[in-house]
This record gives C-alpha cells, structure tokens and sequence, in this order.
C-alpha cells in the first residue's frame, strides 16, 4: 500500500505531460485535470506523512523498488521516503496546486506552461525521494528541461540570458554529480583511489576530498545558493512572477543532496571540511542580509530573503550537531512554504500595481492582512516554525561554535531593519502607481484567496503547534546524525 | 485545582478568541463591546484565581511543551506580584477597550490589535521560559508597529512611520537580545530564568537590555511622540506593555542577579538619574498638557533603573511599584487631560488624582518614593542629596502640570465629544482605578 503511494504521488504529474503534449485536452479541462493530479500527489503525500504519527517510528522509512535494478551503480535504486522528504514533496505539491488558482489564466492558456510544471513536478518529487545518488541524478537531470522551458516561455528579454545561465549551470551541476556517482559509486570506488589522489611536495589531496567537494559544488551550484546564487538571481527578474514560484523549490533539491548523500558517502570528509564551510556561510548570512537591505524591489527582497534561510539553513548542517541539523531540517521545509507564499502575495501585488497603504487596510482587509501575514512568515515572526528553526541553529552555534555565533547573530539586525520595508506594505511591484482613488484598487479575489489561504493557515498551524512537525523531523535529525556518527 | 487551570487557560486565550467575535456597527458599543466584555470576564477570572493565589498561597501553572526534546516550554505562572500586576493592567486595558470603541466603525483594527497586545503582555508577564518571553516581545513589537500605522490619523502618517519604526526596532532587538542571552546563559539548563553566577559575562548584555527597555530620552522619544499624537487607547496599551517589560527585566534582576557588582549598579544608577533628570527638564519645555504627560513614563521607568542601581540584594520592591503605579498613571492623566466638563464625578477623581500623584502619605508614590530614599540615606549623603534634588524636581513638576491641565483648554479625547453621558462613568472608572492602585499598594506590603 505505502510503496504505491509514493510512487503514485511521484509519477502521476507524468500524466498531465502527456495529455498537455498530445493535446486532446485543453484550456478548462486541462487545468481541471492539472489541479486533480496535483491535488491527488497532495493527498499521497499527506498520507505518507500521517503514517509516521500512527507507526513506530524507528523504521522512518518506506521504500519503493524502482526499475534500475541489475544495472552496475544501482544498487539500492528505489525511493525512500523518510518524514523529511515526505514533509518537502507534501509542500512542493502542495504549492503547485495552489498554484492553479493563482495563475488560473495562465495554466488555461498555454499548454507547454502545465507540461513544464508537471514534469518538474515529477523531477523534484522523484529527487526528493531517491535513496541512490544515481537516481538523484536522473531526476537531478530531468528537471534541468521543464526549469528551461519555464523559464524561456517568458516574454521578457531576460529570459534567454536567464535560460542560458540556468542551463549551463544546471549542466555544471550535473556534471559533478556524474563524476561523483560514476567514481565513487561502490564500483569503481576502488579504481577512485588512484585517479583522485593528488599529491604535491608534503600535501595529498585524498579522493574523498575530491568527491565531497564534487557533490557540494553540485549542490549548491545546482540550486543557486551562495556563491553561486546569481544562478537563481536572474531568474527572479523575469516578467511572469507567477513561473518563478515552482522555480523557488529548487534549492531544496541540493541541500537535501548534502543532507541524505554527504553523510552517507563522505562522512570523513565532512566532518573534516565542516568548520571551514561553517565560517563561509556564517559570513553568507551577513552578505544575504546585506544584499536584502539593499533591494530596490520586491523580488529582489524575497530573493536575498531564501538566501539568508538558505545560508542559515547551511549553518545548521555544518555545525554537525543534533539542534543544528533539527534547526536546518525545519527551517529548509518553512522556506519551501513560505517564501513561495511571499511571492504569491507580490503576485498579487504586481497585479494591481499600486502601493497599499495603511489607509486601505480598512477597505482592503483580506489583502492586508494576507500581505501582512505573509510578510511575517518570511521573516521568520515567532508565529511561525522558521522562529524555532532559527533559534534551534543559533543554539546549535552557541553550545559547539561559540566563537562563529557572533557572525551568525549580526545578520539579524539587518534582517530587522531591512525586514521593516516589508511590513510597511511595500512588498513592492516594480513600477508601483501612486493612486488615492479607491476603486482603482481590488481586494483578493477568491481565486487568490483559495491559493494563498491553505499555505497561510498551514504555517500559522505549524506556528502555534511547532512540536506537531518538529518532533518527527528532530527523530530524523537524530537518525541521520547517528549514521555519520557510525560511519566516522 | 482544574477549575482553576481552566479558568486560567480561558484568562490567557480569551483575548485572542474575542477578536473573532463579530459586531454590527452602532450595536454593542463601547461598555458591551466584545472586546470589553471580554476584559469584564478576564477580571472575574483573575480574582477568582485570586482568591486561592492570596489566601491559600497556591499559585496557579500551565506547562506544555513547545518543542520535544529540548526545554523550549510553554510554562506560565500566576503568583502573588504577578496577580496584582495583572488586575492593575486589566483595568487599564478596559479603559483602552472604551475609549477605542467610541467610534468602533473607525477604530475596530486599533480595537483588535489592542486585543492583541493584552493578550501577548499577559502570556510575557506570566511566562517562566526565556524564549517564549522573547517570542513574545518581538510579537509584541510586531502588533504595535501595525497599531500605530492604523491608529494615526492619515494627515500625521509620516510621524506615524517614525513612531512605527522605533517601537518596531527597540522591541524587536530587545526580543533578540533577550533570547540570546537567555540561550547564553540558561541554554545548558531548562531556560527558565534562575541564579547565575557572579562572574557571567552576559550580565552586560542583560544591563544593557535593562536600559535599552527603559523608554528614556534619546531613544524613548518614540513613546513621548506616541502619546502626543496618538489616540488616548493606544497611549494607555502601549505604556502598559512596557510596564510589563520592565516588570519582567527586574524581576529578571531578583531572580538572576541578586549579587551584581556594585560598579554595574552604580552605572545603572548613574544612567537612570540622567533619564530622571531629562524627562523633567523636558516637562517644563513643551506646549501642551499630552506632551507634558508624554514625559510622565520617562521619568517613572527612570526611577526603575535608579531602583535597581540602589537595591540591596533582592530588594527591588520600589521598582515593582512603578510598574504598578505607571500603567494607572498615564491612563488616569490622559483622561483628566481631556475633560472639558467637569461634574461631580469629574472633580472627584481629578481631586484623587492630584492627592495620588503629588506622593502624600499613603499613596503608592509615596511609598515607592520613600522606599528609594531611605536606601539613598543608607548608601550616603551622595546619593541622599541627589535623591532629594529629584523629589524636589519631581513635586515641581507635578505642580506644574497639574496648574496647566487644570488651566489650559483641555485638548478633546479621540472621539470622545465634550457633554458626552459617558465621560461620568469613564471618570467615576478611573477614580475606581487609582482607589485600587492606593489598596494594592497597601495589601503588597503584606503580601509579599
């Protein structure tokens, strides 16, 4: 029953490609069969996720065999659904079924749009649960596609230099992961010892080295986390707001590559490097914040936003300890809920294109208070799990790395001061109008309401009740400490 | 015993529950709004857990926890000076809740955001974890960003921003502050707030945000500016808050550093006889009788820091009557401030008030008066004379606000028009208020 699930939830996003591509269904009924299978990956997902509350939860995992087996790297090709990826499938499908009603025109009007978010969908969702680096690496490469067509489907200028950059960097990416699962799959593991051992005068760089690095450049190049963020940059600036949503989950892909993969291929090697890439991204989260206080526009701001979570969220691994790895864990699911969630309200925002102001709060209550609650979420308020997520790191840096907890502390501030041009309603189109007329300005349609309201409720819900999520993900925490514990 | 949990519960969440009920505009307005309906009940669940924390010594405790495995609990506890406190600030709120719901078609954003705020200063106060008291803080700080921005009116919007922003960034960095040095120094315990030892070198940043908490001049000059151009409801919630705030950071005092060097004290010291010295100076420079009263909370949250850098071991009790007195205080002064008519009732608690504020025998200011200068007497003729020069400031300055609100025109409330019915029952409330400070004041004496 379980290994069906899964697999259901990751392949049926395949059917909506292929109906899209054929093109017996169109418009209305496309988008009712999008939004059904979609909505269907949501309730497998969901169910998944449920099981961890009702089983033991010592055996967190539910595997389903896949296809690849007898070929020479795939061994151990199936998925494996822990509570962690579960949790992240659940938000990325959640997110592209509210999607539906965001972007409802333009789901009804082009085909290659729904075919391209399906089978994103289908690539993120099967990343998310592949248990084997070669698997990974085959929807790592699957999603490379669709993100292209996303992203060139847009009829802004930028969208062939941003289509050009995410290619070849996507390809980067994927190159190092070759070389990674190619090389230090168990097979050539041995051959691996000689080909990547370099030795000059008194240093040896060990292979190990070289397949750590590997796969963290894949990630975070993949992704488009610092230093590489410019990758996802230019992709934030195109026209059509509503095609960047899917786009955001992306970075969820390359830390679950460290958090599942790292510990189990490089244990060594990672607890060897973790100091020094723990002071990189302490000294990221200053940049990140600095570069959030220096945004001129909205997308700008929700950008530098994800990539100060994203560099918290980093802190968290590398401190290699239980809270920082529970702190990482929870704050990477807020972010793939609630920076898409600001995105959606800037959506919102660009649509109308005027400033709110304060003084329409009254005329305007629903799209007040969706921009308020959503421009609290993303700053990580205590009503939301990303408050505990952040402490838990913080904590984790006191306790191991006293000494880098200054350098992590010292972006909030600048959050804090550039996060109030956020609460002040400017979540920011790019060109607002100045307009005192009221009825120049409308309040969410239900449409948007429908799309906004299940996120906003889902991250107030885990804010009141963090323990209902945090529990489960800090036994995961926990578990996959232990194996980089064992493995040392 | 589960009577009592329930009650205490139900006193705790009710003001986040009564921001969902629905009104009809004209219907249920200000002494039936739900708002201060929900403030009534909230006072008769307070003295029925009253009535047990005072006679029976049984405090009154909610514990559950936030996050498994780590102590990040939600622990809230009534006891003896938190209840008094509490009852105090009800009474103040109410008066806010009133006030707000004059006109409730203009105001009912303010009305819920007040809600709010009662809410979260209660779970601040009664809270025993230091993060959940951070978390609070910053949420606090959050809900009176957006309180000001929609209290304002449009005309003053800019003023409103700047208003905004200084409560927002004080409050907000106060909060992050607070739970850093709350994880720094509790985080290898159970977070809740116990003795350090004398050698912690986080006993600088608590200082630090026991100062920055203290709404003094230069960086408190948001709250004087908040209650000159802000509504009367708002001006009442936000001192209130900050009463708690800093009820919270000395208690923090007593609990934590009992034995802090006499060097630190004498800088707290030095820092809160500045900001005394300031806030009256000020007094005597400005136009009108609310910016005169703006200075009112600068000079009190002064003396808490003066208190401290006087207090011999645990004894901080004159800072808890500041606390105490403050939130009664404003809201008493706001509202005699702007009674143009002046009846039976009227004349009675101005009378009331004058006796109260002036610090004569009896009063809660006397008494937290008296309390800092026997210890100034203790600690040497320095700090004697500095202590008399300040209740001589003090007295001259209340003489002289009292002449300008009893002689100036008195500047008309928010939305509370002069021959309005209900001016008599707001005044007979707040005489009934400042009656209260005068008997608690008496009964802590026995209690604590």
């Amino acid at each position: 029953m379980s290994l069906n699930l899964g697999l259901l939830a990751t392949f049926a996003p395949l059917f909506i490609l292929l109906f899209s591509s054929l093109g017996s269904l169109q418009k209305k009924k496309l988008w009712w069969l999008s939004f059904s299978i979609h909505s269907l990956s949501v309730l497998f997902f969901l169910l998944l996720t449920t099981r961890f509350y009702f089983n033991d939860p010592s055996p967190s995992t539910d595997q389903s065999f896949l296809f690849f087996q007898g070929n020479m790297w795939s061994e151990g090709t199936f998925f494996s659904w822990d509570y962690e990826s579960c949790l992240l499938a659940l938000s990325s499908s959640l997110l592209v079924t509210c999607l539906h009603f965001l972007s409802r025109k333009v789901f009804e009007e082009s085909r290659s749009i729904v075919g391209a978010i399906a089978a994103y969908q289908f690539s993120i969702l099967g990343a998310l649960g592949s248990a084997s680096l070669f698997l990974f690496a085959f929807f790592f490469v699957a999603a490379i596609l669709p993100r292209i067509v996303l992203i060139g489907l847009n009829s802004d200028e930028t969208r062939v230099e941003a289509a050009k950059e995410t290619g070849f960097f996507s390809y980067l990416s994927f190159l190092c992961l070759l070389i990674c699962f190619l090389v230090f799959s168990d097979h050539y593991r041995g051959l691996a010892q000689d080909w990547f051992r370099v030795v000059g005068g008194q240093y040896e760089i060990r292979p190990g080295t070289m397949g750590f690095f590997l796969l963290f450049l894949s990630s975070i190049i993949g992704s488009g986390i610092f230093p590489f963020h410019g990758t996802l940059r230019k992709v934030f600036a195109l026209e059509s707001s509503d095609l960047v949503i899917p786009i955001m989950i992306q970075p969820v892909l390359g830390i679950t590559l460290l958090f599942r993969f790292a510990t189990k291929m490089f244990p060594a090697e990672l607890q060897e490097f973790s100091p020094w890439l723990l002071i990189i991204y302490a000294c990221a989260t200053i940049y990140s914040s600095i570069g959030f206080a220096g945004a001129q526009s909205g997308r700008k701001r929700i950008f530098w936003l994800q990539q100060l979570v994203l560099s918290f969220v980093l802190v968290g691994f590398f401190s290699l300890n239980n809270k920082g790895w529970h702190g990482s864990l929870t704050l990477l699911f807020y972010q793939a809920l609630s920076v898409p969630l600001a995105m959606m309200m800037l959506v919102c925002h660009e649509r109308r294109g005027y400033n709110f102001s304060p003084q329409k709060m009254q005329a305007y209550p629903l799209f007040g208070l969706a921009t308020i609650g959503s421009s609290l979420f993303v700053l990580c308020a205590p009503i939301s799990m990303g408050f505990y997520g952040l402490l838990l790191i913080l904590w984790s840096l006191s306790a191991d790395h006293s000494k880098i907890l200054p350098v992590a502390v010292l972006s909030l501030p600048i959050l804090v001061w550039a996060g109030m041009k956020i609460m002040f309603f400017n979540l920011g189109s790019r060109d607002p109008k100045e307009s005192n007329e009221e009825n120049m300005f409308t309040d969410l349609n239900r449409f948007e309401l429908i799309s906004i309201l299940p996120l906003s409720l889902l991250l107030f819900a885990f804010g009141i009740f963090p323990r209902v999520v945090m529990s489960p993900i800090g036994n995961g925490a926990k578990i996959l400490l232990q194996l980089l514990g064992a493995a040392k | 015993m589960i009577t009592e949990k329930i009650f205490f519960f139900l006193f705790i969440f009710l003001p986040f529950l009564v921001i969902f009920v629905p009104t009809r505009a004209g219907r249920g307005t200000m002494l039936g709004a739900p708002t201060a309906v929900g403030a009534y009940v909230r006072i008769f669940f307070l003295s029925f857990l009253g009535r047990n924390i005072l006679f029976a010594g049984q405090n009154v405790q909610l514990q559950t926890s936030l996050i498994e495995g780590y102590p990040i609990d939600f622990t809230l506890l009534l006891d003896k000076p938190r209840f008094f406190f509490l009852l105090l600030v009800e009474l103040c709120f109410l008066l806010a809740y009133w006030l707000c719901n004059n006109k409730p078609q203009e105001s009912r954003l303010s009305d819920t955001l007040i809600c709010i705020l009662h809410g979260l200063t209660t779970i601040f106060i009664l809270s025993q974890n230091v993060v959940v008291s951070g978390a609070m803080q910053i949420l606090a700080s959050i809900v009176i960003f957006y309180l000001v921005h929609f209290s304002i009116k449009p005309e003053l919007a800019k003023i409103g921003t700047q208003i905004a922003k200084s409560a927002l960034i004080t409050y907000l960095f106060l909060g992050i502050l607070f739970v850093i040095w709350g994880v720094a120094e509790f985080g290898n315990k159970d977070l809740n707030i116990s003795k350090i030892d004398l050698d912690s070198k986080s006993a600088f940043l608590w200082i630090l945000i026991l100062i920055m908490s203290t709404p003094m001049f230069p960086w408190g000059r948001w709250l004087e500016k908040t209650m000159e151009y802000l509504p009367e409801y708002v001006s009442i919630a936000v001192v209130s808050f900050i009463s708690a705030v800093s009820l919270k950071y000395v208690s923090i005092f007593s609990d934590a550093y009992p034995q802090l060097s006499d060097d630190k004290k004498l800088f707290i010291y030095c820092i809160g006889m500045l900001g005394c010295i300031f806030s009256i100076s000020r007094v005597f420079s400005v136009k009108n009788t609310k910016q005169m009263i703006g200075r009112f909370p600068a000079f009190f949250f002064s003396l808490i820091l003066i208190s401290v850098g006087l207090s011999q071991s645990q004894l901080v009790s004159s800072a808890y009557y500041i606390c105490l007195v403050v939130p009664i205080l404003v809201a008493n002064s706001l509202f005699a401030s702007t009674l143009g008519y002046r009846g039976k009732m009227e004349k009675l608690f101005l009378g009331l008030l004058i006796i109260i504020v002036l610090g004569i025998p009896g009063t809660p200011i006397y008494m937290l008066l008296s309390f800092i200068g026997t210890r100034s007497i203790e600690m040497g003729t320095g700090y004697s004379l500095l202590f008399a020069c300040l209740w001589l400031l003090y007295f001259s300055m209340n003489v002289h606000v009292y002449k300008r609100i009893f002689l100036d025109e008195p500047l008309p409330a928010e939305g509370l028009e002069a021959g309005n019915k209900l001016i008599a029952v707001l005044s007979g409330f707040c005489f009934v208020m400042a009656i209260a400070l005068t008997v608690i004041a008496q009964f802590i004496g026995r209690f604590l």
